[in-house]
C-alpha cells in the first residue's frame, strides 16, 4: 500500500504543477476506488489487491474490457476467482477468463458458486487440450462471451458443457451448423407441444445432461439455436443466441472478431448477451471496439484522462482527451457517453455541442449509422434543437446533415426506417414540410439507391390515405430525378416505377403512372420492332397498364409503362388468371391493336381472348389469338367499337408477356 | 454346392490377409484404393490438429505410434485426415477434391475414426465419448481389430448371401443375412433391402429390430392412437414384443406405447403396471427414467 501512496502523492504533485498524472497512474486510481468501493473483506483481501494492483494489464483487462456493471460484485467475484486459485494471476489466459467471469457473474446475478466451476471448467479444459485454440487468442471482452453462455440456462451447466465438449468439438466455423445436431420437431414423441410445460419434462433427468437431451428429443428454433451456440461456448469459441421476429438463432465468433450469424432468418436480431443495446449492429460496434485490446486501452487512457481534467475543472483539456479518444477508438461507446455527460454535467456552451454534432457526423454516422442517429437522437439534439416552430430550419439541415452523413448501411443493417421515422417526430413541421423533409432526403440517397425504397415505402404508408399528398409526393420525387442523367438516378427511378407503376394503374391515376413511366424510358432501349399503325391516333398512349401478379419472379413493373406508348417496354404475367389490361389514355372508336410479344415463347398467346369495354367492369370479347407470330395485327375497323379500356385474359392459364400492346383508333369525347 | 464352395475359397483369401501388414496410406483416396485392391477395410483418423490440442495429442501419442501399429493383429490400411479450420473457398475446394467420396458430415466430434470396409461402406466412428476411452494404442488397437474382424465376417457373408441369391437359396441367405445382421457395425439399405426380399414377413425379426428407431416409435405409436388406429399401433406392439431381439431399453419403449394403448383405451390401472413393467426393464438408462418420468405425469392428471 506505501507504493499507492506514493502514486498519489506523485499525482498531487503532478497537477499542482501542471502536469497531468501518468496513464498508468490514472489507472491504478480508478482499480483503488474500485477496490475500496467492494469493501473486500478476509485475509487475503489486501494481498489480492496488492497483486491486482502491481500488474496495470490486469487492471487494463478489467477495465478496459467493456462495461463495468456493479463494479463493486465485479471486484467482489474476482477476489473469491483469485483467493480459490492465485496462481491465475501469473497465467494471461486463465487471468483473462477469470476476468471476463467477475464481469459477467453480477449481470447475470451469478455469484461465486455459478462462476467458479465456469472458470475452472474453461481453465482445465484449456489446460487438457481440450479447447479450440482460438481460445487463447481471446482478450477479456470476447471471453464475455464464453464466461456469460446462453439464453436458456441448462445448457449453460457444466453437465451440459461437459457434453458438448466432447460431443460437439467442431472447427470454429461448424458451429454455425451445430443446432442441426438436434431435430427440429414440434411435439415430443408423447404429442406434447413444445409450447407448453410438458415437451421436456418427461426427460429432465433422463440422460447425463440437457444438451444431450435436447439432441435426443429434439426442440425447435429456441432449443436449436440454444444448443448451438452452448457447443462453440463450451469448446471455447465465442458464441451468443438471439432472438429474431418470432423466431430464435444465434451467432458465433468464427474467426477473431468475425461474428456470422446463424440459423438466421433475418436482420432484426436482438442478441441475448449484449452492451449497451442489443441489435447486431450495437454487437458489431461493440465488437469492434474491443477487436484490439491495445486501442482499447488507449481510449481508455484517455477517457481516464479526460475526468481527471474535469475533476481540475479544466473542461477544455477534457474536451480535448474525449475527442481524442474518440479518434482513437470511434467504437468505444463509453467515450462518447462521458463526453455528452461531460458537457451536460459542466452546461458546456452551445458551441461544445455544434462541435460534438460534427464529430459525430464524421466519425460515427458514416460506418455506424445506427449509433449515430442513436447518440444524435438522446443526447445531442435535446441540447442542440429547439422544438419551436421558428427552429424548424435548424433541425431541418441538422435532420439532413445525418442524413448525408450515412454511407450505405455500415458495419450492419439497421433499422432506418425507424429512424426516419423518429426523424419526422423531431421535426415537428406541417405535413407539406415534412413531404418536403422526406423529397430531400430522398435526393440525398437517390444515386446509392440504398436507402430510397424504405423512404418511399415509409412516405407511402404515411400518404395511404391522401390521394392529393401521394401525388404530390411523387411529382415532387420525379421533378428531382427528372433533372438527373441516366447514370445518377437510373437504378433509383427504376426502384421507384416498379412500386407506383402497379399502383398507379390498379388505382387508374393516369397523370401519376405517366409521370413516373415517362422517367423510366431513359433506362431501357426502345422496342426495335414497329410494325406499321392502323389508322387513327395511338390511344393507349397516355393510359395505364395492368397486369395479374405484377412484379413476379418474371416481371419488371418498371417497364410496363413503355409497352402502351410508342418506346415500347414489357410485362410478365403470373400464370393463374392471367391478364394485361390498358386504360385507353383517350376514349374512342378502335381501328386495330398491335401486339409484339417478347421473344421466347410466342405459342403461350395461342387461346388468349381480347376483349374491350367502355367502363371496365363489362367485358366483350372481339378476337381470339390462333396461329401467333411475334407481330400480331388485330384489325377492328368494320367491328365498329368503342372503347375506353381494351384487355387480353388466357382462358387456359398460360402467361402473356408482351413488349407492345398498341391501340389504335379515332378519339372521342 | 457351388455357394459352398464360393464360400470356402473367399475364407481362404479371408486367411491370406490376415497375414497381410498393416500400411499406412497419406490419402483418403490411396487408402481406399489399397483397401480395394487388397480386400481388407482401411480405418481413418479425423482431426483437427492445427486448431484442437487433443487432436494433436492423440495423433502424435496414439495414431503415429509405432505400438499402434505393433498391436494389431488384422490387416488394415491406416490414413488420416486434418480437417482444418476456417479455410477460404480455394483451400476448401482442394480439400473436397483430395478426399473426395469421404462425407465430412458424418463426423460430428472431433478426433474421430472411422473405420471402412474394402467396398468403402462405413462400418463404424468412433467419436466423443467412445473416442475419448480410446487411451493407449492397445486399447485402439483391439477397437480397429474388432471391427476388422466384423469386416472379414461381413465380407464373407455377403459372399454367402449373393451365392445364395443366384441359387435361389432364401433359406441359406437367411441364415447368412441373420449373422450379418448381428454383427455390431453399421447396416446400410442393402442390409435391409436383402432382408426384405427373402424374409418379406420378417419372420428373423431383424428388419424390425434394424428399423427401430428408438423414441420414434413411441411417437409413431401416438399418431396412430391419435387417428383412432387403435388396432393397428396393437398390433404393432404385439409383433415388437414378440421379437426377442430387442434389448431391454428398446423393449422398454414398447412397453411405454402399449402403457400408451391402455391409457387411450381408459385403462389405467393396467397402463400404470405397464409403465411400471417399462420403467424396470431400464431403471438406470435414458428410457426406463424417461417412461416412470411420463408415466408420474400422465397418471397424476
Amino acid at each position: 500500500m506505501k507504493s499507492l501512496s506514493l502514486l498519489f502523492l506523485f499525482a498531487l504533485m503532478g497537477s499542482l504543477f501542471g502536469a497531468p498524472p501518468t496513464a498508468d497512474t490514472l489507472l491504478q486510481q480508478q482499480t483503488q476506488q474500485m477496490l475500496q468501493n467492494a469493501s473486500l473483506a478476509g485475509e487475503k483481501s489486501d494481498a489480492f489487491g496488492k497483486t491486482l494492483l502491481a500488474s496495470t494489464e490486469w487492471q487494463r483487462e478489467l477495465l478496459d474490457s467493456g462495461q463495468v456493471e456493479k463494479p463493486a460484485a465485479v471486484m467482489s467475484l474476482l477476489f473469491a476467482l483469485w483467493r480459490a486459485d492465485p496462481a491465475m494471476a501469473s497465467n494471461p489466459i486463465d487471468r483473462a477468463m477469470a476476468t471476463a467471469c467477475a464481469l459477467e457473474g453480477p449481470r447475470r446475478d451469478w455469484g461465486v458458486e455459478e462462476m467458479q466451476p465456469r472458470y475452472e471448467y474453461f481453465r482445465d479444459k484449456w489446460k487438457l487440450g481440450l479447447l479450440n485454440k482460438v481460445y487463447a487468442e481471446l482478450n477479456v471482452f470476447q471471453r464475455r462471451y464464453l464466461a456469460r453462455g446462453v439464453q436458456h440456462q441448462h445448457l449453460n451447466q457444466m453437465s451440459s458443457m461437459e457434453y458438448q465438449n466432447m460431443e460437439v468439438c467442431l472447427p470454429a466455423e461448424k458451429y454455425t451448423g451445430a443446432c442441426w445436431y438436434a431435430r427440429w420437431i414440434l411435439h415430443n414423441p408423447f404429442g406434447d407441444s413444445i409450447h407448453g410445460p410438458k415437451y421436456y419434462k418427461p426427460y429432465r433427468d433422463s440422460w447425463g445432461s440437457a444438451a444431450e437431451m435436447i439432441r435426443k428429443i429434439g426442440g425447435v428454433c429456441g432449443s436449436l439455436s440454444n444448443f448451438g451456440a452452448a457447443a462453440a461456448i463450451a469448446n471455447g469459441v465465442p458464441a451468443a443466441t438471439m432472438g429474431e421476429p418470432g423466431h430464435c438463432a444465434y451467432s458465433v465468433m468464427v474467426k477473431p472478431s468475425e461474428w456470422r450469424p446463424a440459423y438466421s432468418l433475418s436482420w432484426k436480431r436482438g442478441l441475448h448477451t449484449s452492451y449497451y443495446s442489443g441489435s447486431w449492429g450495437w454487437h458489431i460496434f461493440n465488437n469492434k471496439a474491443h477487436a484490439s485490446q491495445q486501442v482499447a486501452s488507449d481510449s481508455a487512457d484517455l477517457r481516464r484522462l479526460a475526468a481527471y481534467y474535469a475533476s481540475q475543472k479544466q473542461l477544455d483539456k477534457a474536451i480535448a482527451s474525449l475527442y481524442q479518444a474518440q479518434k482513437v477508438n470511434r467504437y468505444d461507446w463509453q467515450v462518447w457517453l462521458q463526453t455528452a455527460e461531460l458537457l451536460k454535467s459542466h452546461k458546456a456552451p452551445r458551441s461544445q455541442w455544434i462541435n460534438l454534432h460534427k464529430q459525430t457526423l464524421s466519425l460515427l454516422a458514416p460506418e455506424c449509422g445506427e449509433i449515430g442517429w442513436h447518440y444524435l437522437n438522446k443526447y445531442i439534439y435535446p441540447e442542440l434543437l429547439s422544438a419551436a416552430p421558428d427552429q424548424l430550419n435548424l433541425r431541418r439541415s441538422s435532420l439532413l446533415a445525418f442524413q448525408k452523413a450515412i454511407n450505405g448501411w455500415g458495419i450492419a443493417r439497421w433499422d432506418y426506417a425507424r429512424c426516419l421515422g423518429e426523424q419526422i417526430k423531431f421535426l415537428k413541421a406541417p405535413t407539406a414540410e415534412q413531404d418536403q423533409f422526406i423529397v430531400a432526403a430522398f435526393g440525398i440517397h437517390a444515386k446509392q439507391n440504398l436507402f430510397t425504397p424504405i423512404i418511399f415505402e415509409e412516405q407511402l404508408k404515411i400518404v395511404a390515405k391522401d390521394d392529393k399528398r401521394r401525388q404530390r409526393f411523387i411529382a415532387s420525387i420525379g421533378r428531382a430525378l427528372s433533372r438527373g442523367s441516366k447514370e445518377d438516378f437510373g437504378k433509383v427511378i427504376d426502384t421507384m416505377a416498379a412500386k407506383v407503376l402497379p399502383d398507379a394503374a390498379k388505382r387508374g391515376d393516369k397523370a401519376t403512372f405517366q409521370f413516373i413511366g415517362k422517367l423510366t424510358a431513359k433506362n431501357y432501349p426502345a422496342t426495335s420492332i414497329s410494325p406499321p399503325p392502323f389508322p387513327g391516333i395511338l390511344l393507349s398512349s397516355g393510359g395505364t397498364l395492368q397486369i395479374d401478379q405484377p412484379a413476379n419472379r418474371w416481371d419488371k413493373p418498371e417497364r410496363h409503362w413503355g409497352v402502351i406508348e410508342p418506346h415500347g417496354g414489357g410485362f410478365h404475367t403470373g400464370s393463374k388468371e392471367p391478364f394485361v389490361m390498358v386504360q385507353l389514355g383517350n376514349y374512342g372508336r378502335l381501328s386495330g391493336v398491335i401486339i409484339v410479344t417478347r421473344g421466347g415463347h410466342v405459342g403461350r398467346l395461342n387461346g388468349a381472348i381480347l376483349q374491350t369495354s367502355t367502363n371496365g367492369k363489362d367485358w366483350t370479347d372481339v378476337h381470339t389469338f390462333s396461329k401467333v407470330s411475334r407481330t400480331n395485327r388485330i384489325d377492328l375497323l368494320d367491328k365498329k367499337i368503342d372503347a375506353g379500356y381494351i384487355r387480353v385474359t388466357h382462358p387456359d392459364g398460360q402467361p402473356l408477356h408482351f413488349e407492345k400492346f398498341h391501340t389504335y383508333g379515332k378519339k372521342q369525347n | 454346392m457351388k455357394a459352398l464352395l464360393t464360400v470356402l475359397s473367399i475364407s481362404s483369401l479371408s486367411q491370406l490377409t490376415l497375414m497381410a501388414e498393416t500400411q499406412r496410406s497419406d490419402s483418403f483416396a490411396e487408402a481406399s484404393r489399397i483397401s480395394k485392391a487388397s480386400s481388407q477395410p482401411y480405418a481413418i483418423f479425423i482431426h483437427g490438429s492445427s486448431w484442437h490440442a487433443l487432436s494433436d495429442k492423440y495423433r502424435s501419442q496414439l495414431w503415429n505410434s509405432d505400438q499402434l501399429e505393433s498391436a494389431l493383429t488384422k490387416a488394415v490400411t491406416l490414413s488420416e485426415i486434418h480437417v482444418r479450420q476456417n479455410l477460404d473457398k480455394d483451400a476448401q475446394k482442394k480439400f473436397t477434391d483430395a478426399h473426395k467420396g469421404w462425407q465430412i458430415k458424418s463426423v460430428k466430434s472431433y478426433p474421430a475414426i472411422q473405420i471402412f470396409a474394402a467396398d468403402g461402406s462405413l462400418l463404424k466412428t468412433y467419436q466423443g465419448k467412445e473416442m475419448r476411452l480410446l487411451t493407449s494404442p492397445q486399447k485402439l488397437a483391439k477397437h480397429i481389430d474388432y471391427v476388422s474382424e466384423a469386416a472379414s465376417q461381413r465380407r464373407t457373408l455377403w459372399t454367402q448371401i449373393e451365392a445364395a441369391d443366384k441359387a435361389g437359396d432364401s433359406k441359406l441367405a437367411i441364415y447368412a443375412l441373420t449373422s450379418l445382421s448381428a454383427l455390431p457395425i453399421n447396416h446400410d439399405k442393402r442390409t435391409i433391402e436383402s432382408l426384405k426380399k427373402h424374409d418379406p414377413s420378417d419372420q428373423s425379426g431383424w428388419q424390425d429390430k434394424l428399423n427401430f428407431k428408438e423414441w420414434d416409435f413411441v411417437r409413431n405409436t401416438h399418431k396412430l392412437l391419435k387417428d383412432s388406429k387403435s388396432k393397428e399401433a396393437q398390433k404393432l406392439v404385439d409383433s415388437h414384443l414378440s421379437n426377442p431381439l430387442f434389448t431391454p431399453a428398446q423393449r422398454s419403449l414398447i412397453l411405454c406405447s402399449r402403457a400408451l394403448i391402455e391409457l387411450k383405451g381408459g385403462n389405467k390401472e393396467d397402463a400404470s403396471k405397464t409403465f411400471e413393467e417399462a420403467y424396470q426393464l431400464d431403471p438406470t438408462g435414458a428410457n426406463g427414467k424417461s417412461v416412470r418420468a411420463y408415466a408420474d405425469m400422465v397418471l397424476q392428471s
